[in-house]
């Protein structure tokens, strides 16, 4: 079957406007948030309906054609490059919030709905969906559930897959099935526990029922400042010994302040060493008197000030400078790029320690803001690609990072995913028969491998060896 | 044909995706290709000679409502504005002469007072009349619905100079404006009388033509560049503290004046000095409004007064002031209604439909008035809500204010 | 046979040593079988070793924690050989400041909870008869109690498994860190699947503070259907830690209906929360009688206990929160107010039997009605005998199962000669 007939028997299904093969159509499709690999698609399918989703997939099950899922391409570890995949299928115009149910805390959305509209929904019902990305105004649930997406509450709140009480996946035969559902505790394998974080490679989402959480009833936001990162480290030592359990317990080190100010301008101390943005949330009762430890608790690990947000304006700022972090650095070097690592929270001093010597035996400037609650670093390497041994020292270091992460007992990736960005690494961190386990899993959703082929497990196509960093951004 | 797209400016992008949801027209489409960052890679790719300014390419960024909602929701601070400025006379070069001809026509008419006035002559005598608002609503026609949107005849004249009734707290310029001078004249006249009552000796220079805003839309840089000349020696008169356009538009275009004509020694201070009228309205201590206008009110956000200048809160604390005003929320007040300057006659399938998605926010808000700050959305909102014999007046929300305060 | 028999005898004695394997007897039997074998490896080598061996010369097996839970599923088809975790229960790591634990599968509940209490954290898995479970059962099981609502599940909490396959492998997944998205989540696979997807042999959890303070209060009620309603209201009124409604006859509701619920945490907090409760109920026409209970944990673990301690079966029912008093409503009368119900506020009911009749006229009449609604109703635990009368028709598991051919898939290239428990889950054949 040639591209054009294929590009016809699709368009009867999503009609004229829903199949792209233009080259300027599909060059913009080359590439994610993950920008220093890319592939053009042969076609891009934007079906209108799960149901013409589905179609499509059985269309191309018929023809066994491979193809690859994706949201609003804000991933960050490159899930959506198509590798020997022809066809990608756009959920964008999956948008509909198909039910709400507040009584019950439940929504069931399609997959192309992005994630802070879910929560918007609900608002006014006092409920959200407690996932928060720093992407969250972008990025689809569709993708959140592929990723197993997390944020800066994910502390408290758990992750994406904490929030998912069932999913309905097309098969790449074509079939669809409807794994989990509105009501908890169903008989049989927790295959939608599976399925998130799966990364596309199992089929194509449609649709997901969602948990919903009550919107706390109030927030107190505190930015201890601290003239060491030691210090600081320390200091959410401290608050996780004390028993309490922040919504939010977030740092950032001198060079983030020096961008996250330049651009915000929210009155940061450019001299300090690392700050803490944390977070409590709850009942009104009690919360004074959690600050007021939290504060005492910083302040005896050597923070220099304590401040606490005093309205919601201010609250916001905060958490502006923290989510757009990582776009303001892009203010400080022509390009960056970022890892996404995990290590225990008692390791955080000595990954931050071991970054700072990586910096220092590659002559690179590295920045650090990242979820310290839980132990998920976000080493921001600056650079300049038009510098090629800049270049080469970035790769080097990016390694050498993840390498440490993983000998201190830690994992590849907190949240942003393996995709293909890590697939090199994964032998790092499990042994062939980890690998081998999971490649059954995934043989019992695909066994001919035609959804995301190439992705999360490695495989002779699936490492790139040579790789040229260009700019990146990571939440 | 050497690129005048700016790389660090290009570079600047890191491909995150933050824009995506914020931009009307990927919001309706769906398409990666129309959307900010999809245009970006596409003005790389122009820039790159990946590909070249072949139609499909046109297509995608003309489709660019300029809208600007992609940079407040920037986190790198990408100058979205300026890229697809400097990026549309791309398009025109690559153009076939019949269309690049059509748009510049298109441009030069709307600009140019006499083929204006010759043009109102006409249609003025139609506008706002009753009975073509009646043909309006029967016959469901778009076209109807505008010229009944328009205000009626005859206009009033402005006076050169509205004088403060005590003191003088501050001098304005008031820059009338191209379509809104046209159409809309009695608001012009309110956003006078208004900043005089607030303190502000508002003076009308004679002659200031258009600013330049709608020529760069259409790619026409060079025009744009000489309106914005022209526009500098009309206003170069006594100083003034304020520069006030009417239409939103015009201020995010002239606060960039700086940028358009560097070697221009006077557009810097000029560009610091201008203004919207709410927003300097919202600044100067206007006594209590004496007549109450009972309604629910929602307000429509411009892209060029919340996008490029931040302006929001202002117009909705000035509505409160008013006895008897309720504001109810409106669903996405912040994305365009497609109107977008040209874009309503250049790209008029997708100004339809976000029209279509305004109005269905409009009617689910419950509003008996729709507040819109500036001419072009309160031209293109008002005829869809004829059209669709909507029950919601479409009004400026200088014009509540100047009922309210008796003016 | 004799000559198989004695070979792979001295197989096993070879790997465990003879003090480590004996003839079961009356105390190892499951569902009506008696296994030829108890093996009691002493690690996880030792535990790959015998599952393969198991599993190369065509043997059923069946792996036992603290042995408590052994009753759940559809009965196994065969069981040759017992593999009993309880000499694997060590505490192997547990880094407070990481909040996080790595524990063998003989672990008791109780047993963990004691090494965790002096740095003031928990696991907070409740079940009922919880300080006896061991580890290897909870997660096995899925076994958790009132503070779901709060804490959620073990899928919520297990950050990484290792596990014996039937081919003799350990095979790890998931991690130690509380927060991992490298690769596949293998660990959830074995969640609830009852041993049949491999045997664990280490487990790592996420710990949680244990709160400053625990209140609670026993509301009673007039009947299920109102208790429902207003267990919804005192939710949304403020915020619970956990909220059972427990039925006649049971602690702590001997006379009628009555709903318990606790709040945890902060002493200030909790009190504001028992007081907003104690107000709302006070205007509501389905509430009575109100005690007030000031060590909340106590009252939990009782509660945790009813409607799953029965002489014939427990059935276990899924619906949505809304529905739960309805459902509750159906069952007893169903039952012929036979049955001892309790539900948790997330739509998840129990209900004990001492008669299997009264069971299995609850089964055959309800479950197409809650399975029609996306719900399910399944036999949780049950004598050998009452097995006998609901296996296989109507069934331990129920007709409709999201996903069933892909669990039947997974348990073939995870399982592949149908060493574990062959029978006892969803789809086996």
């Amino acid at each position: 079957m040639t591209a054009s007939n294929l590009a016809r028997a699709l368009r009867a299904i999503v009609g004229d406007d829903g199949v792209l093969d233009g080259d300027e159509a599909l060059l913009v499709y080359e590439c994610d948030g993950y920008v220093l690999e890319r592939g053009t698609p042969e076609l891009v399918v934007l079906p209108r309906t799960p149901e013409e989703a589905a179609r499509v997939v059985r269309l191309l099950a018929a023809r066994q054609i491979a193809f690859v899922p994706r949201g609003a391409g804000t991933g960050l570890s490159g899930g959506t490059l198509p590798l020997d995949a022809p066809v990608m299928i756009g959920l964008s115009r999956l948008k509909a919030i198909e039910t709400i149910d507040v009584r019950n805390r439940r929504v069931q959305v399609q997959a192309g709905v992005v994630n802070l509209n879910v929560s918007r929904a609900v608002k006014d019902d006092g409920l959200l969906y407690a996932p928060d990305p720093s992407s969250q105004a972008a990025c689809t649930i569709g993708g959140n559930i592929a990723e197993n997406s997390g944020g800066p509450h994910t502390l408290k709140y758990g992750v994406t897959v904490n929030h998912v009480l069932g999913v309905e996946i097309v098969l790449a035969s074509g079939k669809v099935v409807q794994l989990g559902g509105a009501t908890e505790d169903l008989p049989g394998y927790d295959l939608v526990g599976a399925a998130v974080g799966s990364e596309g490679t199992f089929g194509l989402i449609t649709r997901a029922t969602l948990r919903l959480v009550r919107a706390p009833q109030a927030f107190r936001t505190l930015l201890a400042v601290f003239a060491r990162v030691d210090d600081a480290s320390a200091a959410v030592s401290a608050i996780i010994a004390a028993g309490l359990v922040p919504a939010a317990l977030e740092m950032m080190d001198t060079l983030i302040l020096q961008a996250v100010e330049q651009a915000f301008g929210a009155g940061l101390p450019l001299d300090a060493g690392a700050v803490l943005l944390i977070e409590l949330d709850g009942p009104e009762a009690g919360l004074d008197d959690e600050a007021a430890l939290v504060e005492t608790l910083c302040r005896r690990c050597a923070s220099r000030e304590v401040r606490r947000a005093a309205s919601e304006a201010e609250r916001a700022l905060l958490w502006k400078c923290r989510k757009r972090a990582f776009g303001a650095v892009g203010r400080l070097a022509r390009n960056y790029c970022t890892q996404d690592g995990v290590v225990p929270r008692t390791q955080l001093p000595e990954i931050l320690r071991r970054i700072t010597r990586t910096a220092e035996r590659h002559r690179l400037r590295i920045g650090n803001v990242f979820h310290a609650g839980d132990g998920n670093i976000h080493p921001i390497i600056l650079f300049d690609e038009r510098d090629n041994d800049e270049v080469q020292r970035v790769l080097a270091a990016g390694r050498e990072i993840l390498e440490a992460c993983v000998a201190l007992g830690g994992s590849l990736s907190g949240e942003h995913g393996i995709g293909v960005e890590k697939i090199a690494q994964m032998p790092l961190l499990f042994a062939p028969d980890d690998l081998d386990a999971m490649l059954r899993l995934r043989r019992v959703f695909d066994p001919d491998q035609r959804a995301n082929p190439h992705k999360v497990l490695p495989d002779s196509k699936s490492c790139i060896e040579t790789r040229t960093p260009r700019r990146q951004a990571a939440m | 044909m050497n690129s005048p797209l700016d790389d660090t400016q290009l570079g600047s992008c890191v491909h995150c995706g933050l824009c995506l949801d914020a931009c009307p027209t990927y919001l309706e489409t769906g398409n990666e290709a129309a959307s900010p960052r999809g245009r970006i890679h596409l003005m790389r790719a122009l820039a790159d000679r990946r590909l070249s300014a072949y139609a499909p390419v046109r297509n995608h960024l003309d489709s660019c409502l300029g809208c600007r909602a992609c940079e407040a929701a920037c986190p790198s601070g990408v100058p979205y504005g300026a890229l697809i400025e400097a990026t549309r006379p791309l398009l025109e070069a690559a153009r076939p002469a019949p269309a690049r001809f059509t748009r510049r026509t298109l441009g030069r008419l709307l600009s140019s007072r006499t083929p204006r006035e010759l043009g109102w002559a006409v249609v003025g005598r139609a506008a706002g009349r009753g009975f073509v608002d009646r043909l309006a609503r029967r016959t469901g026609s778009l076209a109807l619905a505008r010229l009944a949107a328009l205000d009626p005849g005859p206009r009033p004249r402005l006076p050169d100079v509205f004088e403060p009734p005590g003191e003088v707290r501050g001098s304005a310029i008031l820059l009338t404006g191209c379509v809104s001078d046209t159409a809309f004249r009695a608001t012009t006249r309110y956003a006078g009388r208004l900043l005089a009552l607030g303190g502000i000796r508002v003076t009308v220079p004679n002659h200031q033509g258009c600013c330049g805003a709608l020529a760069l839309h259409l790619g026409d840089d060079r025009a744009a560049e000489h309106h914005l000349a022209a526009l500098l020696s009309a206003t170069a008169g006594p100083h003034a503290d304020w520069i006030v356009p009417m239409a939103a538009g015009c201020s995010a275009h002239l606060r960039h004046a700086g940028r358009h004509l560097p070697d221009n020694a006077s557009a810097e201070s000029f560009a610091r000095r201008v203004i919207d009228p709410l927003a300097l309205l919202a600044q100067l201590s206007l006594p209590a409004p004496r007549h109450s206008v009972v309604a629910r009110v929602a307000v429509h956000d411009p892209c060029h007064l919340v996008h490029a200048q931040g302006v929001a809160a202002e117009v909705r604390r000035l509505l409160s002031t008013i006895p008897g005003v309720t504001l109810v929320p409106l669903s996405e007040s912040e994305v365009c209604c497609g109107s977008a300057g040209t874009y309503n006659l250049t790209e008029g399938a997708l100004a339809r439909r976000l029209l279509a998605r305004k109005l269905s926010h409009v009617a689910a808000s419950g509003a008996t008035i729709i507040a819109a700050p500036n001419p072009g959305c309160l031209l293109q909102i008002r005829s869809g809500a004829i059209r669709d014999d909507l029950p919601v007046e479409v009004v400026h929300p200088l014009e509540l204010l100047g009922r309210a305060h008796g003016i | 046979m004799a000559a198989v028999t004695v070979e792979v005898e001295k197989r096993l004695t070879a790997i465990v040593g003879a003090g480590y394997l004996r003839h079961g007897d009356d105390r190892d039997g499951v569902d009506g079988l008696c296994p030829a074998w108890v093996v009691s490896p002493g690690n996880a080598a030792e535990v790959a070793a015998v599952l393969a061996l198991g599993a190369d010369s065509g043997l059923a097996v069946v792996a036992r924690g603290g042995g408590a839970h052994l009753d759940r599923g559809a009965p196994p088809r065969a069981m040759d050989m017992v593999i009993d975790m309880g000499r694997l229960h060590a505490i192997v790591e547990h880094e407070p400041g990481d909040m996080r634990v790595t524990v063998e599968p003989g672990c008791t509940l109780g047993t963990l909870e004691a090494a965790l209490a002096p740095s003031g954290q928990w696991l907070p898995l409740d079940p009922a008869g919880a300080p006896d479970v061991s580890i290897g059962g909870l997660i096995a099981a899925d076994l958790c109690g009132p503070l779901r609502p709060s804490q959620g599940r073990v899928r919520d909490l297990l950050l990484g498994l290792r596990v014996a396959t039937p081919e003799g492998r350990l095979v790890s997944g998931g991690g130690k860190v509380v927060k991992n998205v490298a690769g596949y989540d293998l660990p959830k696979l074995h969640v609830g699947a009852l041993g049949t997807l491999g045997i664990v042999v280490e487990a790592s959890f996420r710990l949680r503070p244990r709160p400053r303070s625990e209140h609670a209060l026993v509301v009673h009620t007039t009947g299920a259907e109102e208790t429902g309603r207003l267990a919804l209201d005192l939710r949304d009124c403020c915020e619970p830690a956990w909220l059972e409604i427990v039925g006649p006859g049971l602690d702590p509701a001997p006379a009628g209906w009555a709903l318990a619920i606790g709040s945890a945490g902060h002493p200030a907090a909790t009190a504001a929360a028992l007081a907003a409760w104690q107000h709302r109920v006070r205007s509501d026409p389905a509430g009575g009688e109100i005690e007030l209970h000031e060590d909340g944990g106590a009252l939990r673990a009782a509660v945790a206990r009813a409607g799953t301690v029965a002489t014939a079966c427990v059935l276990r029912a899924s619906t949505l929160p809304t529905q739960i008093g309805a459902l509750l409503v159906a069952i007893d009368e169903t039952a012929n107010g036979q049955a001892r119900l309790a539900a948790s506020i997330t739509g998840n009911a129990h209900a004990a039997f001492d008669d299997v009749a009264g069971a299995l006229r609850v089964v055959r009449t309800l479950r197409p009605r809650l399975e029609g609604a996306g719900g399910a109703l399944i036999v949780e635990r049950a004598t050998a005998a009452a097995k006998h009368v609901l296996h296989p028709d109507p069934g331990i598991w129920g007709a409709s199962i999201g996903g069933l051919a892909l669990m039947q898939e997974l348990r073939r290239m995870f399982d592949p000669r149908n060493t574990l428990a062959p029978g006892r889950f969803p789809g086996d054949p």
